[in-house]
This record gives structure tokens, C-alpha cells and sequence, in this order.
């Protein structure tokens, strides 16, 4: 790896670091902010991750099926 | 694999009902297990890696199957009642190490055709040194895992059905053991294949029915009035575990031989794509029990103890039916994290300890027979060591992440540049456990796997920029 | 560390390792893509 893309990423790394820790410092005078997830968002979450589900189990069902048909499963 | 400690007051599925259930799940997994063990050539290569040349189904269901443990489907509804979204997110992000392996994994099938271990690669790669190193992290991580797993069957299995604590464990482990030691690697992966599609099936209809019952926008409505907390994504106890579980998993998949067993084990042709589709397919899991728990929550769903949350909802949902196939799902979950790690630690043991390290001149057929008595040797090691009930032990062996994530770095750059220099690698591993066990003292226990990996990355970088190798990438190949 | 400041920290600190991590990993797969694999890279 490039001793140049090594540093860049270390360098990156540290500069994100710095910015932030003055940041989350003055964060600590007012009480902790609160960003609540709205329900398009909890709608997204929900019904995207049982749909998820749902399609994996189809998903593998029909590439264990493909296979099957192609004597390759194993 | 973490497991939740506490008895439930009551059983929730009637004794007999649940012994019959083992019995014919029991009979079932043992029966399938030794007839497609019996599929192989025969030889040590075949009883551990199952011929080399498994499809993707089969290979992205025994992922999954792996990594759905017993307490999957019991703790992460729990995250979910008691954290919210970031519970949720937080052990979701655990898929994240499968996902990430996949691109290391079709590099280590690349390069070591004929090899078999995880072990094997540490020990080509970076030396005898490196190796012993690696060991002794993989031997605590994985002893730790086999006995969370097995005292986890004990008291799940006790809280679902009142059985005894130590009877639980005996049949979990017993039937695990038997199917493996007969069929090796094949009745792993094909039962794993079917757990995997009961435990999917079981949650999308548990998931369905309880959403149809309790729809999202009500649920957001009853959350936002009585818990808002768990619907705050700048929670401060979320924000400090949100990655530890990513670089806990990136750990555990990087360096254990449950994962690099299953590519050696894989077509070369679907080894990437099992270890993606396995993540992301594994990734929906804590979101949708999860989501489970937060609708227990926003029913106020009175309950013994947060960790039946999913029993109690799913009996209420599909009635004694509901309670037959948890215990079923929970059953499966078990036996197939169980049987992925008696074959995969007893491949690593005759592989790296017995035949490499102690009698090279091993026959093939001395090498299958030594991995037959490994797998049952754990089996009753597991036994021995689970058998006095350590209640507070996952909590304990939480500390295993600040092991597990010092080996991320130290593989994953050793995987692809030949720079990467042992004695940095031995360095990473040993630096990474130090500050990270120092910071699970010290700091607090989410801290432990980040600043692990940190360290060891940081460590692995200097090193090898300081004194840069120049591998030869064909020693992988011979094995 | 339970003040939102501690905790936004942490929460940095971890997505800088995991996205470092997550770009060695690409980083490496894309180096190796269409060159012989026990070449010298």
C-alpha cells in the first residue's frame, strides 16, 4: 500500500477526531439533544426489515431449488 | 452469543409437549446428519470441509444458521424493549462482520486452495510465533463461545419447558455432538440449511402477525406518548455501544475457524456471494424481533421476565402453537451454532495442533479419526465445564471482544499486502488485547473491541510501513 | 462517559475505526481484482 494513502487515512482519521471533540465539549453545557425517529422512518425500519425476511427465505428457497434442478447443492 | 441469565417463573410450554418436540427433532438432526455424512469420499478432507464444493444455498444458510445463536431470537427482542432503535441498530451492526468478510474470503480461497484452517493461514503467513499467539485468542474466544452456548440451552430450555438446567444441556450438546461426529461438516451444513429455515420462517410470521395486530403508525403513536426514549437516536447509551457489536463480530469472523471452515467448505464460485447474502439476510433478524419488542412495549404486555418476550408474545399471537415453535426456533438456533462450533474448533485442533504441530507424519485416515475424537472430546469438555451453572458468565466473557478484534487488522492486512510484517502482526495482537482488556476494566465494557481494533490497527500500520516484508504469496498455496 | 458528550465521542471514534477498516477491505479486494493472485501486487 502507498505510504501516502496510509497517511491520508490516519490523517483523516485524526482531523475528524479533533473537529468533533470541541464540538461534543460544548454540547455538555445544555441538556443532551433528542432526535426522535418519525414514523415514515419507523415504517421504513419495520415493514423493510420483515420484508428482508421474508424475501431471504424466498431467495434461498429458489436457489436451493435452481441447484437442486442442477444436481449442484452439494 | 450473549446469553440472558434469569429462570422464568413458569414454563411456558407444557413438559411433554416439549420432550416430545426433542425427541423428534433429536431423531430428526441425527438421523439427516449421519445419512449425508455418509455422501462423501471418506477421507479427512471430506469429514471436514464436505467436499470442498458446497452451493450457495447451502452455504449462505449455514452462515446464517451459525450466526443465530440461542439467544438471537430471545435477546434481541429484549434489546429492542429496552434500548429501542439503537438496541436494535447496535446488534444488527454484528451482521456486519459476514458482510465485510466476503471479500477476504474469496481472497483466502484464492490463495490457499488446500487449506483448511484459519490456523493454517496465521501460521504460513506470519510464522510459529504469530501462531501460538493466534491460538491462545481463539482458544479463550472459542472456549468461551462453546460455554455460553451450551449453559444458554440449559437455562432456555429450562425457562421454556421447566427442564432441568443440566438435562437441557445434555440433549443440546448430546444431540450436536453425535450428529457431528458422524457426519462431519456435510450434517452440519445440510441441517444448518433447515434450522436456518425455521428460524427465518418462524420470525416473519410471529413479525407479520404481531404488525397486523399492532400497526406501525399506532405503535409510533403509543411510543412517542410512554417511551420516547426508545425512539431517540441520539440516546447516549446508544451512541457508545452502537459499533462495539460491528467490531466484536468483524473479530469473531475475521480470525475463527466456524468462518473460514465455511470457505474452504464453499464453491469457489458462491463464497463471496454466501457471505453477503448470510449478512444481510442475518442483519433483518434483531431488527425484526426487535420490532417484536417494541410492540410488547407498546402494549404493555405483561411479562415474567424481558427475555420470554418473544415466547410470550408469539403464544399470544399463535396460542400453545406459538409456544411449540419458539421452543422449535430456540431448539434450532442452539444445536446449529453448536455444530458449527464442535466441527470447525475440531478441524482447527487435529489440523494445527495435531497433525502439523505433533505428528506430521499423520495418515489421512489417522487425521479423520483424530478430528472424530476431537469433536467428541470438546463435546465433553463443553459438558464438564458448563456443567456448574455460571449465571454471570456472558458478562464475564464480554472481555473476549478486546481479544477477538486485535486479529482484525493482523488478518485482513495479511490477506492482501505482502508487506504486512509478522512481528507487527504479533505486536497488533498482543497490543490490541492489552488496551483493549485494559479499557474493559478500566473504562467500561463497550469500549473494549473499539479500542482494541484501534490499537491493532494503528500498530499493524507502523510496523509494516517501519519494516515492510516481501511475502511470497505461493507458500499460501502449497498448504 | 454517560453525558451525551462522552457519548458522541465514542460513537466517532468507533465509525472511524470501522469505516478504516471497512476501506482497507475494499481497498485490498480492489488492488487484487484482475491480477494474478500470487503476484507481487
Amino acid at each position: 500500500m502507498a505510504r501516502s494513502r496510509m497517511t491520508t487515512r490516519w490523517a483523516f482519521a485524526l482531523a475528524a477526531i479533533a473537529v468533533l471533540l470541541p464540538v461534543a465539549r460544548a454540547g455538555e453545557a445544555s441538556a443532551p439533544p433528542r432526535w426522535l425517529a418519525d414514523l415514515p422512518l419507523l415504517q421504513v425500519l419495520i415493514y423493510g426489515s420483515v420484508a428482508g425476511l421474508a424475501l431471504s427465505v424466498l431467495i434461498l428457497l429458489l436457489i436451493w431449488w435452481k441447484e437442486w434442478r442442477r444436481g449442484d447443492v452439494w | 452469543m450473549v446469553i440472558s441469565p434469569t429462570l422464568a417463573v413458569q414454563p411456558f410450554l407444557a413438559p411433554g409437549i416439549a420432550w416430545a418436540l426433542v425427541v423428534i427433532f433429536s431423531v430428526l438432526w441425527i438421523a439427516l446428519g449421519v445419512s449425508w455424512g455418509r455422501r462423501g469420499s471418506g477421507d479427512a478432507d471430506d469429514y471436514m470441509l464436505a467436499g470442498r464444493n458446497i452451493g450457495l444455498a447451502l452455504s449462505t444458510a449455514t452462515l446464517m444458521a451459525s450466526w443465530v445463536t440461542g439467544n438471537t431470537t430471545l435477546l434481541a427482542p429484549e434489546f429492542g424493549y429496552r434500548n429501542g432503535l439503537w438496541g436494535m441498530f447496535s446488534y444488527a451492526l454484528a451482521g456486519l462482520g459476514l458482510v465485510l468478510f466476503a471479500p477476504l474470503a474469496l481472497r483466502i480461497k484464492t490463495l490457499m486452495p488446500k487449506g483448511r484452517t484459519s490456523g493454517d493461514f496465521i501460521r504460513l503467513r506470519y510464522g510459529r510465533a504469530a501462531w501460538w499467539v493466534f491460538m491462545v485468542i481463539t482458544a479463550i474466544y472459542t472456549l468461551g463461545f462453546l460455554m455460553t452456548q451450551a449453559m444458554g440451552a440449559g437455562i432456555l430450555l429450562e425457562a421454556l419447558s421447566g427442564f432441568d438446567y443440566r438435562l437441557g444441556m445434555v440433549v443440546v450438546i448430546g444431540v450436536s455432538t453425535i450428529y457431528t461426529l458422524y457426519g462431519g461438516m456435510r450434517a452440519v451444513v445440510g441441517t444448518d440449511f433447515i434450522q436456518s429455515l425455521l428460524i427465518m420462517g418462524l420470525l416473519v410470521l410471529v413479525a407479520v402477525l404481531a404488525l397486523q395486530q399492532f400497526p406501525v403508525p399506532e405503535l409510533h403513536r403509543a411510543l412517542v406518548e410512554e417511551h420516547p426514549e426508545r425512539l431517540n437516536l441520539l440516546l447516549p447509551a446508544g451512541l457508545l455501544i452502537a459499533w462495539n457489536s460491528a467490531l466484536f463480530s468483524m473479530g469473531e469472523v475475521f480470525h475463527n475457524n466456524i468462518w473460514w471452515s465455511r470457505v474452504f467448505s464453499s464453491r469457489a464460485s458462491v463464497v463471496f456471494s454466501s457471505f453477503v447474502l448470510g449478512g444481510l439476510a442475518w442483519m433483518t433478524v434483531p431488527l425484526v424481533t426487535g420490532s417484536i419488542g417494541l410492540v410488547a412495549l407498546a402494549q404493555s404486555v405483561d411479562l415474567p421476565q424481558v427475555n420470554m418476550l418473544f415466547p410470550v408474545v408469539a403464544s399470544q399471537l399463535l396460542g400453545a402453537g406459538g409456544a411449540a415453535l419458539v421452543f422449535v426456533v430456540v431448539f434450532a438456533s442452539l444445536t446449529s451454532t453448536l455444530d458449527s462450533l464442535l466441527a470447525s474448533t475440531a478441524d482447527l485442533v487435529a489440523e494445527d495442533v495435531v497433525f502439523k504441530l505433533l505428528n506430521p507424519n499423520l495418515s489421512d485416515a489417522q487425521l479423520r479419526q483424530a478430528t472424530r475424537l476431537v469433536v467428541l472430546g470438546l463435546g465433553l469438555l463443553t459438558l464438564l465445564l458448563s456443567w456448574p451453572r455460571l449465571d454471570s458468565l456472558a458478562s464475564v466473557l464480554f472481555f473476549t471482544g478486546a481479544l477477538v478484534a486485535s486479529t482484525i487488522w493482523p488478518v485482513a492486512y495479511g490477506l492482501y499486502w505482502p508487506s504486512a510484517n509478522r512481528w507487527a502482526a504479533i505486536a497488533a495482537m498482543v497490543s490490541g488485547s492489552a488496551v483493549g482488556l485494559a479499557a474493559y476494566v478500566l473504562i467500561a465494557p463497550y469500549c473494549a473491541a473499539l479500542l482494541s481494533a484501534a490499537v491493532s490497527a494503528v500498530v499493524m500500520g507502523v510496523g509494516t510501513q517501519l519494516q515492510p516484508e516481501r511475502f511470497n504469496w505461493l507458500t499460501l498455496k502449497e498448504g | 462517559m454517560e453525558s451525551f458528550a462522552g457519548a458522541v465521542v465514542i460513537f466517532v471514534v468507533g465509525g472511524v475505526v470501522t469505516l478504516a477498516t471497512t476501506v482497507m477491505v475494499i481497498q485490498g479486494h480492489l488492488h487484487w481484482r484482475g491480477r494474478d493472485p500470487w503476484g507481487e501486487g
